[in-house]
C-alpha cells in the first residue's frame, strides 16, 4: 500500500473503517468505497443462479468445490424457487431429512440441511462452518442445498428491501429494512453509532418494569406518535415520558449486532450451553454465568440472550423496529433444544398485528420464511491466519480469563462453532448497567439491567462501535470497560505490559 | 408437504465488475443494474473511483465523508443527528440522499397560522451519545408543530454553487406578473452585511457550499469548526473536547470533496417514451419550477430546478418558517438523479414518483389539475421522462 500519498490514504479509510478482517476475507475488495454498506452485500451474494440452475444437482457441487467458484454474482432469480425453498425449511427443522415443494408447478423433492453433509463443509477455509474458501463475508455457510440457497438468496434481497409506509411500514418505527442497521462491514453487520436506537421501560423498581403505553416494547421508535393515533409524518415523534404515573422511567441505547454466523447457534444443544453455567460461582473465580429463557426456551440471541431461534429474533424486531406484522412460520414448532424479551414479548404461535391501516401480515409467510433462512444460514466471519503476534494474544486471551467467557468454541451438530461466546449472561457491573430488566415472563426479575449475554467475537472488529450501546469506539476501549464478573480479567488487561496487551488486540482483530 | 407458489417477481441485479482501482485491491465496484434500488448509473461510481485515484485533495474529502467521528473528535454537541456525512447521504452512492429512517425532525410552535421557534431551536435531535443519559424531548407545552425532513442529495452541488445569484433572481415572479399562478422567490440572506441568494437546503437557507459544510458539520454531526465570518459555523458546543473540532483545512476539503462530486447524469434510455415524456413535462408545466437548465459557471446545469421557493403544500399545511421561507414554502429541489433517492418531498410523504407529482399542491395545483386530465400513456411517459434524469 502506498503509504503517503493522500490517494493511499482514501484507500486505508476504507480498511480503517470496515476493519481489517473485511479487508482481509475480500469484503472490503468488493465492496465500491462509494456505495452505501446496506447495499453491498445484496450484489456481492456470489452464486450464479440463472434460470432453474438452482435446482440442477451438478450445483451444490459447484458451490462447495472452492476452485470452481468463480467470483460470479446472482444475476436472476425466479420467486417461484425461491419460494418453494423457503418453506422447505419448515421440514428441514422439524425433521431434517427429505420433503418436498411445489416449484414452479412442479413437486420437488430435495434433500433438507447440510446437517448430512460435514464432510463437505470441511471444504471451507476457515473451520467447517465458515464460509468456503474464497467466499466473502456475507455468503452463506457451505453445504446449503439448492433450495436452501434460493432461500437465502431470496433472504437477502427481503433483508435489504426498504419498506413503505402503503407495504405496512409503521406506524412506529425506526428502520425501514433490515439492512438499515445491520450494514457494517456489509449486510449482515453491525450498526454504527448514528443507528443507535433507544429503549425505555417504567416502573418502581428493576423487577417490574413495564413497556410504555401504545408501545409493542421497550423499544422506542424514532418515528411515529407514541400512544397510538393515525401517523404522519407530521405528528412528531414518541415521546419518551419523565416518568409514568408515580414510577420512574429507565432509558438507554442500543447498537445492533451482527448476524453472521449466529444462525448457529440454533444447532447448539441447551445441555452444552447449560454446562458452562455457574450461577452460585462454586468454582469461586467470580464469574457465574447463567442462561436465560425465552417463554421458557433457552434464549441465545440478542444482548439478553433473550431469543430462543432466529424466527423470534427476527418477528418481535420487524414490529418493533419497522412496524412490519408478521405470523408465526414455525412458531413454537421451531423452538430450538425443545428443552421476555427485550424485543418485545410475543407468544410464538401469535399473530403480530398493528393499526396503520395496511392488511396484517405485512410480511407474506413465504418472504419471512426467506428472510429467516438468510439470517439462519449467513456464515460467520473467516478467521485471518494466526502468526506469531496472533497467537501470543491469543495465550494472553486464555491466560487473564476472557476466554471464560468467551469461549473459544462451542459444539454444536454441526460441528464447533467458533464464536468466542457461552451464550450465557454475566453480571458487568454498574458502568455497563442501564437498569433496564429484561427477561423471561415466568419468573420476574431474571435479567437485570447490569447482566449481558457474551457478544461472540467472530468479526469482533469489523464492526465498531462495540458493546451494547456502543460506548466504546475501540477493542481496546470495549475491553477497559468490563466490569463485575470481567473486572479482575479487565485489570489483567490493564497491567498487561504494552507488547502484550497490542498482541492480544491482534488476537481479536484476527477473530 | 406442498405449498403454494409466490408469483411476483424478485428485483434483478446485475453487477458490474471494474478493474480500476488496483489501490484498492483490484475491487469490483458496485455498479447498476435492473434493480430499483441498486444500480442505476454504472458510471457513476466509476467516475469518483477514478477521481479517488487521480486526486489526492478528493480522496481527503472522500475519507472526511465517510468517517465516523467519534466522541473523542468532539462528536455531539452532545446532541447528534449522525456520526458522519456519509450516514445520510448515501443513496444511491456516497452523495446521495437518505431513506426514510434517516428523516430529522424539526419542531416549532404554530398559532393562527404564525409560526415561532421555540427555546433551543428548530432541531430536534435524533440521539444522544450513548454514554449521555436520556433523549432530547421536545415539550408538548410549547411544541405543537413538526416537520420532517428528508437528505437531499448533494450530488452536483458544486456546479450549484457555480450560479449566479442573479441568475436565480431572473426567475423570480414574486407577484405572479404573468398570471400562471406560480410566483417564486429567491431565499435573500444576509451574509455579513450583504444580501446572497440561498441555493441549498429545503428552504433554501444555504448560500455556498463551502457555508454548507460547517452548517451540518455543526447542526448533523455536532462538530464545530472555525468561524470564517459568514455566520453558518458551530463555534462551540457543550461536549468537552476543546472547539474547534474541524480545522479549516478539513472544512475546505470536505467542500472540495462536495464540489467535485459528480452530477447525476442522464440514463440516455431509448424508449421514445421518454422523449415523448419530457414534452409533456414542459407542456403541463413542471418545466415551470423545474427549470431543465441554468447557465453555470462552467456552462449549463441541468438540474432542473430554478432554486426558488414555492409554495406547494396544501392549504392548512403546519410547518416550520423561517423569515423569508413561510410554511409550506420549499426550494425546487432538483430533479436530476430524482430516481435513485425515493421517498420524495421535503419529508418524504411520497413513496414513488407518481405519489410525488401528486403530493404538489399549492402553486402547482394547476400543473397537477392538467397532470391528472393527461392520458394514462402520457402519464406514464413522464414518469420514463422523470426516470431517466
Amino acid at each position: 500500500m502506498l503509504a503517503t500519498s493522500g490517494v493511499a490514504r482514501a484507500a486505508s479509510s476504507g480498511r480503517n473503517f470496515y476493519g481489517p478482517t473485511a479487508e482481509k476475507t475480500g469484503a472490503f475488495r468488493a465492496r465500491s468505497p462509494l456505495t452505501n454498506t446496506r447495499r453491498e452485500r445484496v450484489a456481492g451474494i456470489g452464486f450464479d443462479a440463472p434460470d432453474g440452475a438452482a435446482r440442477s444437482s451438478h450445483f451444490i457441487f459447484q458451490v462447495c468445490l472452492p476452485s470452481s467458484i468463480p467470483r460470479v454474482y446472482f444475476k436472476a432469480m425466479k420467486t417461484g424457487v425461491c419460494l418453494g425453498a423457503s418453506l422447505v425449511l419448515a421440514g428441514w427443522m422439524a425433521s431434517c431429512s427429505q420433503g418436498e415443494a411445489v416449484v414452479d408447478g412442479e413437486t420437488e423433492t430435495f434433500e433438507s440441511g447440510f446437517r448430512q453433509r460435514p464432510e463437505q463443509a470441511e471444504e471451507g477455509g476457515g473451520g467447517p462452518l465458515r464460509a468456503l474458501a474464497g467466499a466473502q463475508l456475507g455468503d452463506p455457510i457451505p453445504g446449503l442445498t439448492p433450495s436452501e440457497l434460493a432461500a437465502f438468496e431470496a433472504g437477502a434481497v427481503l433483508f435489504d428491501k426498504r419498506f413503505t409506509p402503503e407495504e405496512g411500514l409503521g406506524p412506529l418505527y425506526n428502520a425501514t429494512s433490515c439492512s438499515s442497521c445491520h450494514s457494517t462491514p456489509v449486510m449482515g453487520g453491525g450498526a454504527q453509532l448514528y443507528r443507535n436506537f433507544y429503549i425505555s421501560m417504567f416502573g418502581n423498581n428493576e423487577a417490574s418494569l413495564s413497556a410504555h403505553f401504545g408501545l409493542p416494547s421497550p423499544v422506542i421508535p424514532a418515528f411515529g406518535p407514541l400512544g397510538g393515533g393515525a401517523f404522519t409524518l407530521e405528528a412528531g415523534r414518541a415521546v419518551i415520558p419523565e416518568e409514568v404515573f408515580i414510577f420512574d422511567v429507565r432509558t438507554a441505547q442500543r447498537n445492533a449486532i451482527p448476524v453472521f454466523g449466529t444462525g448457529l447457534f440454533e444447532f447448539i444443544t441447551n445441555d452444552t450451553i447449560l454446562a458452562n453455567e455457574d450461577p452460585d460461582d462454586t468454582d469461586g473465580d467470580g464469574i457465574s454465568g447463567r442462561a436465560n429463557y425465552d417463554n421458557g426456551d433457552l434464549g441465545r440471541f440478542g444482548v439478553k440472550a433473550q431469543s430462543n431461534n432466529v424466527e423470534r429474533f427476527t418477528r418481535p424486531p420487524l414490529n418493533n423496529q419497522m412496524g412490519i406484522t408478521s405470523d408465526p412460520f414455525l412458531g413454537s414448532a421451531g423452538t430450538v433444544s425443545l428443552s421476555s424479551a427485550v424485543q418485545g414479548t410475543v407468544d410464538p404461535d401469535d399473530p403480530i398485528t398493528d393499526n396503520d391501516g395496511i392488511p396484517d401480515p405485512e410480511i407474506s409467510m413465504a418472504d419471512l420464511g426467506n428472510l429467516i433462512a438468510f439470517s439462519r444460514f449467513l456464515a460467520p466471519p473467516d478467521r485471518k491466519p494466526f502468526g506469531f503476534f496472533e497467537k501470543r494474544g491469543e495465550q494472553v486471551f486464555e491466560k487473564i480469563g476472557c476466554a471464560k467467557c468467551h469461549i473459544p468454541s462451542l459444539e454444536s451438530s454441526l460441528g464447533p462453532v467458533e464464536a468466542y461466546t457461552d451464550l450465557l449472561l454475566h453480571d458487568m457491573g454498574p458502568e455497563l448497567a442501564d437498569g433496564l430488566q429484561f427477561g423471561d415472563l415466568g419468573p420476574m426479575g431474571e435479567t437485570t439491567g447490569s447482566e449481558w449475554r457474551t457478544q461472540p467475537l467472530w468479526g469482533v472488529s469489523m464492526h465498531a462501535p462495540f458493546l451494547h450501546d456502543g460506548r466504546a469506539e475501540t477493542l481496546q476501549q470495549a475491553v477497559r470497560m468490563h466490569g463485575g464478573e470481567a473486572q479482575a480479567s479487565r485489570d489483567a488487561f490493564v497491567a498487561l505490559d504494552p507488547n502484550r496487551r497490542e498482541a492480544l488486540i491482534a488476537f481479536l482483530e484476527a477473530l | 408437504m406442498k405449498l403454494a407458489i409466490a408469483t411476483t417477481a424478485i428485483s434483478i441485479l446485475v453487477v458490474g465488475s471494474l478493474s480500476t482501482s488496483p489501490g484498492l485491491g483490484g475491487g469490483d465496484v458496485i455498479s447498476n443494474g435492473g434493480s430499483k434500488r441498486f444500480g442505476k448509473r454504472p458510471s457513476a461510481d466509476a467516475t469518483i473511483e477514478k477521481m479517488l485515484f487521480t486526486d489526492a485533495r478528493f480522496a481527503e474529502g472522500f475519507e472526511l465523508f465517510d468517517k465516523p467521528f467519534h466522541r473523542s473528535q468532539g462528536l455531539g454537541v452532545p446532541e447528534m443527528n449522525a456520526d458522519s456525512c456519509r450516514a445520510c447521504h448515501q443513496d444511491p452512492i456516497i452523495g446521495g440522499a437518505g431513506g426514510l429512517e434517516l428523516n430529522v425532525s424539526r419542531y416549532g410552535h404554530e398559532s393562527g397560522g404564525v409560526f415561532s421557534d421555540v427555546a433551543g431551536g428548530q432541531g430536534l435531535s435524533k440521539l444522544r451519545p450513548p454514554y449521555v443519559e436520556g433523549r432530547e424531548e421536545h415539550d408538548p407545552s410549547t411544541a405543537n408543530v413538526f416537520e420532517q425532513r428528508q437528505t437531499p442529495s448533494v450530488l452536483g452541488d458544486g456546479l450549484i454553487d457555480g450560479i449566479s445569484d442573479a441568475t436565480i433572481l431572473a426567475n423570480e415572479d414574486p407577484t405572479d406578473a404573468n398570471l400562471d399562478g406560480i410566483y417564486g422567490v429567491a431565499r435573500v440572506l444576509t451574509v455579513d452585511g450583504q444580501p446572497e441568494v440561498g441555493r441549498f437546503g429545503w428552504k433554501g437557507q444555504i448560500p455556498r457550499l463551502a457555508d454548507f459544510v460547517r452548517d451540518a458539520m455543526g447542526g448533523e454531526l455536532g462538530i464545530t469548526t472555525p468561524d470564517d465570518g459568514r455566520g453558518f459555523a458551530f463555534l462551540s458546543d457543550a461536549d468537552n473536547v476543546a472547539d474547534p473540532e474541524l480545522q479549516e483545512r478539513e472544512v475546505t476539503l470536505l467542500a472540495y470533496f462536495l464540489s467535485n462530486l459528480p452530477a447525476p447524469e442522464r440514463k440516455g434510455g431509448t424508449d421514445p417514451g421518454i422523449a415523448a415524456g419530457e414534452a409533456i413535462f414542459s407542456s403541463v408545466g413542471c418545466a415551470t419550477c423545474h427549470i431543465p437548465s441554468l447557465p453555470g459557471a462552467d456552462g449549463p446545469v441541468n438540474l432542473y430546478s430554478n432554486l426558488l421557493l414555492h409554495n406547494v403544500m396544501p392549504s392548512g399545511y403546519r410547518g416550520m418558517a423561517e423569515p423569508g421561507a413561510g410554511m409550506g414554502f420549499f426550494q425546487t429541489p432538483p430533479l436530476w438523479g430524482i430516481s435513485d433517492t425515493a421517498p420524495y418531498m421535503h419529508d418524504g410523504r411520497a413513496s414513488n414518483l407518481e405519489a410525488a407529482i401528486l403530493a404538489h399542491d399549492g402553486e402547482a395545483a394547476g400543473v397537477i389539475a392538467d397532470y391528472q386530465l393527461l392520458t394514462p400513456q402520457e402519464q406514464s411517459d413522464l414518469l420514463l421522462f422523470l426516470e431517466d434524469l
